[in-house]
């Protein structure tokens, strides 16, 4: 039972590492906003056919113009507008990029505008990534970040349980875990009850 | 060095178990919010009369509003607004305030959002920032700690196990595993059209 334990502790931990590391570094960065993530890189124009007629909604059509360029990603409804020609422009965001997309549809051309958001940036946002709009690779990150969670909650229970079984700096670890437990208890109970 | 390297394993998961684990569970409930139900608020309004003494600082002023009408939460920056009026929001998990000081500043409105426990988990989650009073920098400073425990527990881990162990296959290839879809997912998001 032990070396089971052990064995999973061990190479669910592997597994799991990359995501730890992630998860960490990006939480390091929400308390401390290090100038070095938030980075755009320069712009990139391209355009190509667009084979498609407007429809009545905004929303929507955005939304079908990103499908037909095969972008993934968010329109932003309040950076969404027509002109009075019937031609579409709007922003959408997603992990990595930005981009700005001029969608004329008399000349059935779509201008497109991205900035790359940069290596830091993309790691940031995996923190907790779920699925993004017509990608089909961006939602596996969600289950191994459901995986990683789960072993969070696995290591910690089985990390007590093997340094229990073992005998080595146990009343150190003893008095460090109360310690801490009573510590962190209280300042949690403390923060919610009196903030 | 092995010892060493469990020490510092050990003792930083013994330390550092609640808020780790506070952070992956209420992370968890965020994740999947309809689970755990809305968060919805139960609101409630009051005003007051205010008697501001000359002069008061930003910080000062919210710390007055604070101690004046028992506030509580992590107070953000007074934000002074077009029509001359103040407002301070202050954010504890499960309950968020704001405080509209009219613009002659004889009288605020303080609005407050009490929330359930999606709503707290949200903001047990979210609390950060060394600002606020001692107890939200006790926080901050736990924050960071299980921060960076996350890449000690990883790091150390990884240097664990190559150490203790002698068949290292079934080891390279769970790393193997996670660190090429990690690289797979950043190469998307960055390379992608």
């Amino acid at each position: 039972m032990r070396k089971w334990i052990l064995n999973l502790h061990l190479y669910g931990g592997l597994l799991c590492a990359p995501y730890l590391i992630i998860f960490g570094f990006s939480s390091l960065h929400f308390n401390h906003q290090f100038g070095f993530v938030d980075k755009t890189g320069d712009a990139v124009s391209w355009q190509a056919p667009l084979q498609m007629e407007a429809g009545a909604d905004n929303d929507a059509t955005a939304e079908a113009v990103r499908d037909h360029l095969g972008l993934f990603g968010w329109p932003l409804p309040w950076e969404t507008k027509r002109d009075p020609g019937g031609n579409l422009q709007f922003k959408m965001e997603r992990p990595g990029k930005t981009y700005t997309v001029q969608a004329d549809f008399r000349a059935h051309v779509a201008r497109v505008e991205s900035r790359s958001k940069g290596f830091w940036a993309v790691l940031n946002s995996l923190h907790a990534l779920g699925p993004v709009p017509n990608s089909r690779f961006a939602p596996w990150w969600s289950y191994y970040t459901e995986l990683c969670t789960a072993f969070v909650v696995f290591a910690a229970a089985s990390g007590i349980y093997l340094w229990m079984a073992s005998k080595r700096e146990r009343r150190a670890g003893m008095i460090s875990l109360v310690c801490a437990l009573l510590f962190s208890l209280g300042l949690v109970v403390y923060v919610i009850v009196r903030g | 060095m092995y010892a060493f390297w469990r020490r510092i394993h050990l003792f930083t998961g013994l330390v550092l178990l609640v808020f780790v684990l506070m952070y992956f569970v209420t992370g968890y409930v965020m994740v999947h919010e309809r689970w755990f139900g809305k968060r919805s608020s139960k609101d409630s309004s009051r005003t007051e009369a205010l008697d501001l003494p000359p002069g008061i600082s930003d910080a000062e002023l919210s710390r007055y509003v604070q101690a004046t009408f028992d506030v509580h939460g992590q107070a953000g920056a007074p934000e002074h607004r077009k029509d001359g009026s103040i407002r301070i929001n202050y954010v504890c998990p499960g309950t968020a305030v704001q405080a509209l000081i009219e613009p002659a500043g004889k009288q605020v409105t303080i609005k407050t959002k009490q929330y359930g426990f999606a709503g707290t988990a949200n903001g047990l989650h979210r609390l950060k920032g060394y600002h606020g009073g001692w107890t939200y920098w006790v926080w901050s400073l736990m924050y960071d700690s299980a921060s960076v425990a996350l890449i000690v527990f990883a790091i150390t881990g990884v240097i664990l196990w190559y150490q203790s162990t002698t068949r290292h296959l079934p080891g390279w290839l769970c790393l193997a595993a996670g660190l090429g879809f990690t690289i797979a997912m950043i190469l998307y998001l960055t390379l992608s059209k």
